[in-house]
């Protein structure tokens, strides 16, 4: 599904490189589910950030879904990543103007859905969320646990084939945590999902098919589960 | 998507209502005041633009030379209107107008008005489209006793009955037939009227008009041309016209558009070089600069807010917006504020219109019906929402979505400098506008305070009209005896409005070919006493000396400046003579203002009308109220006057219209002045609130530290303090150079002292500085606790 080749990200301090990634390669199948984990300031949010398009690589060769990355043009990056990529974030990152319903259905207004289409869409995935008596709320009305539902409602509303969190229990107690982990298990079984999350936590990591460990930007471990 | 946005702008000015309302209150007033100002500039641009063959129509201009320069008046012989008709290919017709003495009394059964008229020859209606209600425009004046009335006129002298053909008296023996009934005349025309009468009227009441000298200029003559294309061969034609007529004469006439006279009523040497024009161009341009400034704001308040807005940049980026939708999204946000304030700011101005009106003594109204208005509004609101929207627009979208995200974005960075720079600008033309305000008003203080001359209080003026004419001495004398004047004389015109001039004066020694224009009045007996004119030598007219009416050589006086010219050694007793008629100075009185109080007061000679005169002047006698000499003057007027309905002019109320070009200036600049300050202030306030809340944990940690409240007002106050000196640094060589260009326009002018700067400046500062400190100090004294936990 995606390729990294001799990714590096380096940021120019004073006179020196620092590498925050460094010559980083790595393949992921569609299917898998990858738990990143790693010390603080180790990289895991820049990697992650990179697959998903949002930061560029100071070098190297991304290749996603058939498509040469590092080549595109932002549209049509951009493009690519409506397309395939949802992303979760730890701090939720929900537009504090929109209630649980609109933010939800913000992304499907970008990739021009008609509004029958959306309003079905977002109904079933708040039924699917469990979230329905919710959806006219505003962010500031939910607590940390429903808000990061909504994070991830957002994020599969629009059906990605790729899947990215970010710490996204960070925030949650491990009851909360352990029900986020649930969910993301039955996505990458049942409906394919392909998934890659970055967490602190050994426990949610074993949710994953795979771990890899990074260390100083490089990866330092990689176990198949 | 679109009603997404709306739905999320909407959303977005409702959460910060302070903010929406700093914001769209600024814009309202901006667009509010710019609006105004056009609408000002559209009543003077369109006056006298209501006639269809406009384009074509010329005023007949006179260039007269002498006294090594060229005058330039509108005012022809009689004879050139048909001469011009005759000789002028490509002329479509020429018509004479007179207002000179036009208004007049008329009657209709028992009831009588004074009422403005027009004479005109009977193609005037032909050539100028007024539209008439009832009558044929190209007969209405060809009968002598014709008489074309307005609309209003003819329901005040008729109701409801059909005014044609019916029979009117003027000046109560005159009967004349109404042929014709026009629309009201519009505010904005230079003729103002409620009557026309067939120019053969004119002639009857001045019989001097008749014949054929082409050396009296005394009526305006209009032409309509073909095409503009004859008009290069029509102007060398007119060149030489009066000289090919009258041998001799060096007048020159030449064709001016009727469409400028109005803006363009200056000229220097025979040419047009402006006029009210370039008032109108300032105000056009304040209008712009106050449009401007309060985009400005707008701006400066959105970006100020960006951080806040980055987040939400950056979610939508992470879920797929593109640059172009966020721009559309915040541009929309803006158009929403900039259209609702735009609709406030029209019923605001609709609200003021009656206000405004009457302080400047004009009839602007919102042309409702016409959608050039409503395309105009609606561009003002668009063209100020995409401005103003489009810095933000742009601003916010570039923020890399990851960096706002991941909480390393820093608000301003580069937004800082061009916000600093917006609020240099704005204070800047605040400076400028309350230096402008200040020298104005000293302008006009400065000539006011200079005097006039006479003693202009207490002072009243009746138009000589009707059976008055022959008996002013019984009037004169009645007032007198029941104490309501004290003194009268009868006068050429009022003695606020200057009349006529004549190079004919000459006096012992005087170079033959100096030429020097002299004002001609005419005044009657206790001429100085009743006027407060002060005598400097000799005597003053009076009925004691018979010589001063039946002499073959008659008495005039002088003024100070023109026994000066002179120099006479003995002014009083000297032979002068106006053309060939000599005259015996017989006093000389100082130097009154006549006309307009900005010049230096020309040379004059007046001639004695005894008890004549068109106006009567009278001082009022102090040791009455003012209210009961007038009852009284009103009785007297009635018995003696009767057919006329009594108008009392007040001379100080008069003399103040002299000023009112200026006033209206000084209001302008006051008004708008203001309003770009409250803008500006409305800027700096929510600017400043922005600033307090981006530092409240700064000030919470200080103030835990043990900093003062004035300490921490005075370090939020700083910064903007420095912006508003930096200001005013770039404003006031600005406005001393503008505001000296100005100054250069009147002869008796102040100088512009560092004062005026100086307190312009210290204004600006101290408005910036209560707007700035009241959220400074609200900071200050907010608990560090609370400030401390919002982390
Ligand atoms: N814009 C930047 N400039 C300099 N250093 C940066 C920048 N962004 C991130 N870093 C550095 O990159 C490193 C990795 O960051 P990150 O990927 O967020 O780590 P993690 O998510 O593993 O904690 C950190 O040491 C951080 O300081
Ligand atoms: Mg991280």
């Amino acid at each position: 599904m995606l390729s990294l080749q001799h990714i590096s990200k380096f940021y120019q301090v004073g006179g020196t490189r620092n590498f925050v990634i460094n010559d980083i390669s790595l393949e992921v199948e569609a299917g898998e589910f990858i738990s990143i984990m790693g010390p603080s300031g180790s990289g895991k949010s820049t990697l992650l950030n990179i697959i998903g398009m949002l930061d560029e690589p100071s070098s190297g060769y991304h290749y996603f879904a058939g498509e040469t990355v590092h080549q595109l043009k932002d549209k049509q990056r951009s493009a690519l990543y409506k397309k395939y990529i949802g992303f979760v974030f730890q701090a939720y990152h929900l537009i504090d103007e929109l209630t649980v319903y609109e933010n939800i259905e913000t992304p499907l207004i970008y990739q021009d859905f008609k509004s029958t289409e959306r309003k079905a869409m977002v109904a079933d995935m708040l039924d699917r969320f469990q979230i329905v008596g919710k959806k006219d709320l505003f962010p500031a009305q939910l607590s940390g646990g429903q808000q990061q539902l909504v994070g991830i409602a957002r994020a599969l509303i629009a059906g990605p084939k790729l899947l990215l969190a970010d710490e996204p229990t960070g925030n949650l107690n491990s009851k909360q945590g352990e029900e986020i982990m649930q969910l993301f298990k039955k996505l990458n079984k049942e409906d394919g999902v392909t998934i890659i999350q970055v967490t602190h936590s050994e426990k949610n990591a074993e949710y994953g098919s795979r771990i890899i460990n990074l260390l100083d930007g490089r990866i330092e471990s990689s176990k198949q589960l | 998507m679109v009603q997404n946005y709306l739905k999320i702008a909407w959303r977005n000015i409702k959460k910060h209502k302070a903010f929406s309302f700093i914001n769209g209150g600024g814009l309202t007033l901006g667009i509010a005041s710019c609006l105004l100002l056009l609408l000002y500039v559209s009543y003077h641009l369109s006056f006298d633009h209501q006639f269809k063959n406009l384009d074509n129509i010329y005023v007949v201009e006179n260039n007269q030379h002498g006294d090594g320069q060229i005058y330039t008046f509108a005012s022809t012989p009689g004879v050139a209107a048909a001469a011009i008709k005759a000789e002028v290919p490509g002329v479509v017709q020429s018509v004479r107008v007179d207002n000179y003495g036009g208004g007049s009394l008329i009657s209709y059964k028992n009831n009588s008005f004074k009422k403005v008229g027009l004479y005109a020859d009977s193609a005037f209606f032909s050539m100028f489209s007024y539209h008439f209600i009832k009558g044929n425009p190209l007969t209405s004046l060809t009968q002598p006793n014709s008489i074309v009335i307005t609309a209003d006129f003819a329901k005040t002298l008729f109701g409801d009955a059909d005014p044609i053909n019916k029979m009117v008296t003027r000046n109560n023996n005159l009967p004349m037939i109404v042929t014709g009934v026009i629309d009201n005349i519009p505010a904005n025309e230079s003729y103002q009227f409620d009557f026309v009468m067939p120019y053969a009227q004119f002639e009857n009441d001045n019989v001097w008009a008749k014949g054929q000298n082409w050396g009296h200029n005394f009526c305006q003559t209009y032409v309509q041309l073909k095409d503009v294309g004859s008009l290069n061969r029509a102007n060398s034609i007119l060149k030489s016209i009066v000289a090919r007529h009258s041998t001799g004469n060096t007048n020159q006439l030449f064709l001016f558009p009727f469409s400028k006279t109005h803006l363009y009523q200056k000229f220097e040497n025979g040419r047009s070089v402006g006029g009210s024009i370039s008032q109108i161009h300032l105000f056009e341009a304040l209008a712009l600069c106050i449009l401007l400034i309060a985009c400005v704001n707008f701006m400066n308040l959105s970006t100020a807010r960006s951080e806040e807005r980055a987040k939400e940049v950056g979610i939508r980026k992470a879920i797929g917006s593109n640059r172009a939708s966020l721009i559309w999204q915040f541009i929309t946000e803006s158009l929403i504020l900039s259209f609702v304030s735009t609709i406030m700011a029209v019923i605001i101005l609709v609200l003021c219109l009656p206000f405004f009106n009457t302080l400047l003594k004009i009839k602007l109204s919102l042309p409702i019906s016409d959608w050039s208005t409503w395309i105009l509004i609606l561009s003002i609101a668009l063209v100020t929402g995409l401005l103003s929207g489009s810095y933000p627009a742009f601003y916010l979208s570039s923020f890399q979505p990851i960096k706002v995200l991941k909480g390393m974005f820093k608000g301003g960075g580069s937004a800082l400098p061009i916000r600093k720079v917006l609020v240099v600008v704005q204070f800047a033309f605040a400076v400028f506008l309350i230096t402008a305000t200040i020298c104005v008003y000293r302008q006009i203080r400065f000539i006011q305070g200079m005097g006039n001359g006479y003693d202009k209080n207490n002072l009243v003026e009746i138009p000589m009209e009707g059976e008055l004419g022959k008996k002013a001495e019984v009037l004169i004398n009645e007032l007198k005896t029941n104490g309501a004047i004290t003194n009268a004389t009868g006068t050429s015109q009022s003695i606020t409005q200057n009349g006529s001039n004549t190079w004919g004066i000459s006096w012992p020694g005087k170079d033959p070919k100096q030429q020097i224009l002299v004002d001609i009045f005419y005044a009657g007996y206790d001429f100085t006493h009743t006027t407060g004119v002060k005598l400097l030598t000799g005597r003053e007219f009076s009925p004691d000396y018979p010589i001063d009416t039946n002499s073959k050589t008659p008495t005039v006086m002088i003024n100070e400046t023109a026994a000066k010219i002179m120099k006479l050694k003995q002014p009083v007793g000297s032979i002068i003579k106006y053309g060939d008629q000599p005259a015996t100075v017989v006093g000389v009185y100082k130097d009154f203002v006549w006309g307009s109080p900005y010049s230096k007061i020309p040379p004059m000679v007046t001639f004695c009308d005894g008890y004549g005169g068109s106006v009567l002047a009278m001082r009022l006698n102090q040791a009455h109220s003012i209210s009961s000499n007038i009852d009284q003057i009103n009785k007297s007027l009635k018995a003696i006057n009767p057919a006329y309905p009594p108008t009392i002019s007040f001379v100080d109320s008069e003399f103040e219209l002299k000023f009112e070009n200026e006033k209206v200036l000084a209001m302008l600049a006051n008004l708008f002045g203001g309003l770009a300050i409250i803008i500006s202030c409305l800027g700096l306030f929510g600017l400043a609130a922005y600033a307090a809340e981006q530092r409240t944990k700064e000030i919470g940690v200080r103030k835990v530290l043990g900093a003062t409240v004035s300490n921490l007002a005075g370090l939020l106050s700083k910064d903007f303090l420095k912006l508003v000196l930096i200001a005013i640094v770039f404003a006031v060589p600005v406005s001393i150079w503008v505001l000296n260009k100005w100054l250069q326009n009147y002869e008796f002018r102040i100088d512009l002292s560092w004062w005026i700067m100086t307190l312009a400046s210290i204004i600006t500062i101290v408005i910036a500085m209560a707007t700035v400190s009241y959220q400074a100090i609200k900071a200050a004294l907010a608990n560090p606790i609370n400030s401390l936990r919002s982390e």
